[in-house]
């Protein structure tokens, strides 16, 4: 093995000319533009960089598949010595998992679905169970327990794990890791890479990890590579840059990553109970759903596919607040707010508007006046905006026959109140005319939060809104988010997974596990004295990842 | 697995049943009945009279409905008045020869469309590779008539290789038939073929863009076993579903070729019977397709199913 183990000498990856051309653009775009980069081996390098910053290509250019539509217009890409992309697919296959191995990320499903576990590990080993069960013990997996599992019947840290395992099975010199955390819940995030830590430090292999997330590299990484629209912006060792980044952007993502205990600029103005007298705009009582698969076919009743997703919970919103609702996958947080604006009817105990209205009444059966008030927002504007459509036509409610019948002050929703309600969300005027399809991710989710406003509601359901964002885009939503609560008090429920993104701008807590309400407390109070040990161990993992 | 099956059979049966009760009664309400059929011009109160009452259509629906479901029971599918035989003395020799010829025109297309499926999607953009799609795509929008009358011209007239025409009876041996089959059976493989392997392609080149065989890429993993063993199990379901539809057709919706080869199928007295007005032998061929296009949804599903481990696993819960 030679002493450099990756390489990058003025390395351009463009889009083909053709696919170019549909995409409109006049001159040639540059997905990676003349980087340069040297890897001695055993070093630990982490990549870290917002969508479209080029990451994932760059990681891919390593093991010479860039993927369709692109190619590599200028410079070299080594790996261990080797031009990929020069060598012939039998040649290129050879050095795959043996001298580099790649680790997809497994949000994306990235293990054949109708192969087991085991089947996974013959592919690249051969039959030794003994090896296969080797590996899984070292990723931390119970190998005779999961060997015959199959991709869905694995957790997502399981799978994970597993496409761990199997990069690792051939012992690579160098192992490129792509997103190995994103959509995982924060314990399983923190355990996997306190494993890939070890591992690294047992074996010895070059580790090049890319995220887009800083806390993750953090933790793995002792030089930090930041890129921004397909360049290298800074090139540090990680006490450098967490210390002071030399490059503004860095500086920008630092600042823009939510840090556990620090209030987002505006959420301290007072907590929404000093100033209103606190009174419940929705109560719910022992309020349970239970939620059956919809999966099961031919009308039979199967007991074992229905989960209760909501327990017994009581709980109350208050009138001009933001309350914060976290918990790991599984929580019920979604449930909570989709049985709050009746798409999924309540199975026990009750859950009641300010008025008495019942809330168990499904949103088909729920009057006019009752629908406007509970908007909600969804985590993903990319299925939640229709892209064929203007930005006019998805925010204006009378552009729709169906909304039309809300009628009143609403039919004034001409332009002016619409330029409005996007300059409340932070958009530009201009914008009314765009299509759906040509907006950014931030983009998107700011129309979607204007569409909910534009019915002007009385309270407003954010379901992971910031989730699918990048860091510097999710402060600019929240700090949206906060405006709109200070000009218009509408109350605010905010469900996240991410504790240090509920408590920048919530006023109170709630932390549910397993559909049960573990505590709800004023966001400070809980932040320095938890008192269940769930949230305690909860804000400890989030301090560890963000104040390292 | 098998309870899966079970229930599935048993909600096949529950179809059959309501659909054949729909169509003895669709029947019976069109205007006329195999009497006046039969009689024609020469049709008066005194004569028509005679023969329904011999042929017992004098008696109330519900009645005819259970003498003829009874007799459905017992394996006997009534009498066609205007042939003066039993339906299935009729129906069974042409439903042999349907079998051949779908039989013979499955074996020819659907292993080749899947293959070749395969093929173009691995190889897409190249010059064949779009040949391919552009022959399919005319194949696929040509009219039948056109495909046989061309497929007629080339090798019973042009190189007279293979008879154009059929002159044996339907009751021929399968031996005496088989030479007959090849055309008809060719024409209809072409279609076949054609909408079975663009499916197959189409479905090929949608899984190939997903993460998991990226990753099997990655790893190293040769490209044939890439291709056998992670997108072709997941790429299936697809055509598979698009076979069973076809199958299907093969069986029952081929009277164009029929009467262009003037093969004795069950195509070409399906509309014999209908202008008969033969209604025995019309409610006899339509259960027939309901059977076959169950038994098809049945068998596509069953295999879509053992390919998926998520369908098998939620199955055996």
């Amino acid at each position: 093995m030679t002493d450099i183990a990756l390489q990058l000498d003025r390395f351009s990856v463009g889009v083909s000319p053709f696919d170019a051309a549909h995409l409109g653009a006049v001159e040639p775009q540059l997905i990676l533009r003349d980087l340069s980069l040297v890897v001695p081996a055993g070093t630990r390098l982490g990549i870290v960089g917002e969508s479209g910053s080029g990451k994932s290509t760059l990681l891919r250019a390593w093991i010479g598949a860039i993927g369709h539509g692109l190619f590599v217009s200028n410079g070299t890409a080594l790996t261990a010595g080797h031009n990929l992309f020069s060598l012939a697919d039998d040649d290129r296959r050879q050095l795959l998992g043996s001298t580099v191995a790649m680790v997809p990320q497994s949000v994306a499903m990235s293990l054949t679905p109708h192969l087991s576990v085991a089947q996974h590990f013959a592919e690249v080993l051969g039959q030794d169970t003994d090896r296969t069960s080797q590996l899984l013990d070292e990723v931390g997996l119970n190998g005779a327990q999961l060997r015959r599992r199959f991709a869905h019947e694995l957790s997502g840290g399981q799978q994970q794990r597993v496409l761990i395992a199997l990069g690792l099975a051939r012992d690579p010199h160098i192992v490129l890791l792509d997103e190995p955390t994103s959509a995982l819940d924060v314990g399983v995030v923190h355990d996997i890479l306190t494993m890939i830590a070890e591992a690294q430090h047992r074996r010895g292999f070059t580790l090049v990890c890319v995220s887009h997330d800083l806390s993750v590299i953090d933790r793995v990484a002792d030089r930090v590579v930041v890129m921004q629209r397909g360049e290298i912006v800074e090139d540090a060792s990680r006490e450098q840059m967490n210390r002071r980044p030399s490059h503004s952007y860095t500086a920008e993502l630092l600042a823009a990553a939510p840090t556990l205990g620090i209030r987002h600029v505006g959420a301290d103005r007072g907590t929404a109970i000093d100033r209103v007298v606190p009174a419940p705009i929705v109560r719910a009582e022992a309020l349970s759903v239970v939620r059956s698969s919809s999966r099961h076919r031919l009308g039979r009743a199967n007991a074992a596919s229905a989960t209760t997703a909501v327990d017994t919970l009581t709980l109350e919103v208050f009138s001009g607040e933001i309350l914060g609702v976290i918990g790991e996958s599984g929580s019920g947080k979604s449930t909570l707010l989709k049985t709050i604006c009746g798409l999924l009817p309540p199975t026990g105990g009750t859950v009641q508007w300010a008025d008495g209205f019942d809330l168990a009444t499904p949103v088909e059966r729920r009057p006019i006046d009752m629908l406007r008030r509970i908007q909600m927002v969804f985590q993903n504007p990319d299925d939640s905006l229709n892209p064929a459509h203007s930005v006019r036509r998805l925010i204006d409610p009378t552009a729709r026959r169906s909304w039309s019948r809300f009628g009143g002050g609403l039919k004034a929703a001409h332009d002016e109140t619409l330029r409005e309600l996007l300059n409340t969300v932070g958009l530009a005027p201009e914008m009314l005319e765009r299509r759906g399809a040509k907006l950014s991710g931030g983009e998107k989710q700011r129309v979607a939060i204007a569409r909910a406003l534009a019915m002007k509601p009385e309270l407003l359901l954010l379901d992971e809104v910031t989730s699918a964002l990048d860091v510097t885009v999710q402060a600019g939503v929240l700090a949206t988010l906060l405006d709109i609560h200070r000009r218009l008090a509408t109350t605010m429920v905010f469900v996240s997974h991410d504790i240090a993104v509920v408590a920048s701008i919530a006023d109170r807590i709630a932390v549910l596990r397993n559909g049960r309400l573990v505590e709800v407390d004023v966001t400070n109070e809980m932040l320095s004295r938890p008192r269940d040990p769930y949230t305690a161990r909860l804000i400890e993992l989030a301090r560890r990842t963000t104040a390292d | 697995m098998t309870a899966y099956l079970l229930r599935r059979l048993a909600i096949s049966l529950g179809v059959f049943t309501v659909m054949s009760v729909l169509v003895f009664l669709g029947v019976e309400a069109l205007p006329g009945d195999a009497c006046t059929a039969l009689l024609g011009r020469s049709a008066t109160a005194t004569k028509l009279a005679q023969c329904r009452g011999a042929n017992g259509l004098n008696a109330s629906v519900s009645h005819r409905l259970i003498d003829w479901a009874s007799g459905l029971l017992r394996g006997d599918l009534g009498f066609s008045i205007k042939r003066g035989k039993s339906v299935v003395d009729i129906v069974l020799p042409r439903l042999r020869n349907s079998l051949a010829l779908a039989t013979v025109a499955s074996l020819m297309a659907f292993p080749l469309a899947i293959v070749v499926g395969v093929w173009s999607a691995r190889r897409k953009g190249t010059r064949v590779a779009r040949a391919v799609d552009t022959v399919s795509l005319v194949l696929m929008t040509m009219p039948e008539f056109v495909t046989a009358s061309v497929l007629w011209l080339l090798f019973a007239v042009w190189l007279p290789l293979l008879p154009g025409v059929t002159m044996v009876s339907s009751n021929a041996s399968l031996l005496e038939i088989l030479p007959n089959i090849w055309l008809p059976a060719i024409t209809l493989a072409l279609v076949v073929f054609a909408h079975v392997m663009r499916s197959m392609r189409a479905s090929f080149l949608v899984t190939e863009e997903r993460p998991f065989v990226e990753a099997a890429r990655a790893r190293g993993i040769a490209e044939r076993v890439v291709v056998r063993r992670h997108i072709l199990p997941a790429a299936l379901p697809a055509p598979i579903n698009v076979i069973a539809v076809t199958a299907a057709w093969l069986l029952t919706g081929t009277f164009v070729v029929e009467v262009v080869f003037n093969f004795p199928g069950l195509g070409r007295i399906a509309v014999d019977a209908i202008s008969d007005r033969d209604t025995a032998l019309i409610l006899a061929l339509t259960l027939f397709g309901l059977v076959v296009f169950i038994a098809s949804s049945f068998v596509s599903d069953a295999v879509t199913r053992a390919l998926d481990p998520r369908m098998r696993a939620q199955v055996a819960s």
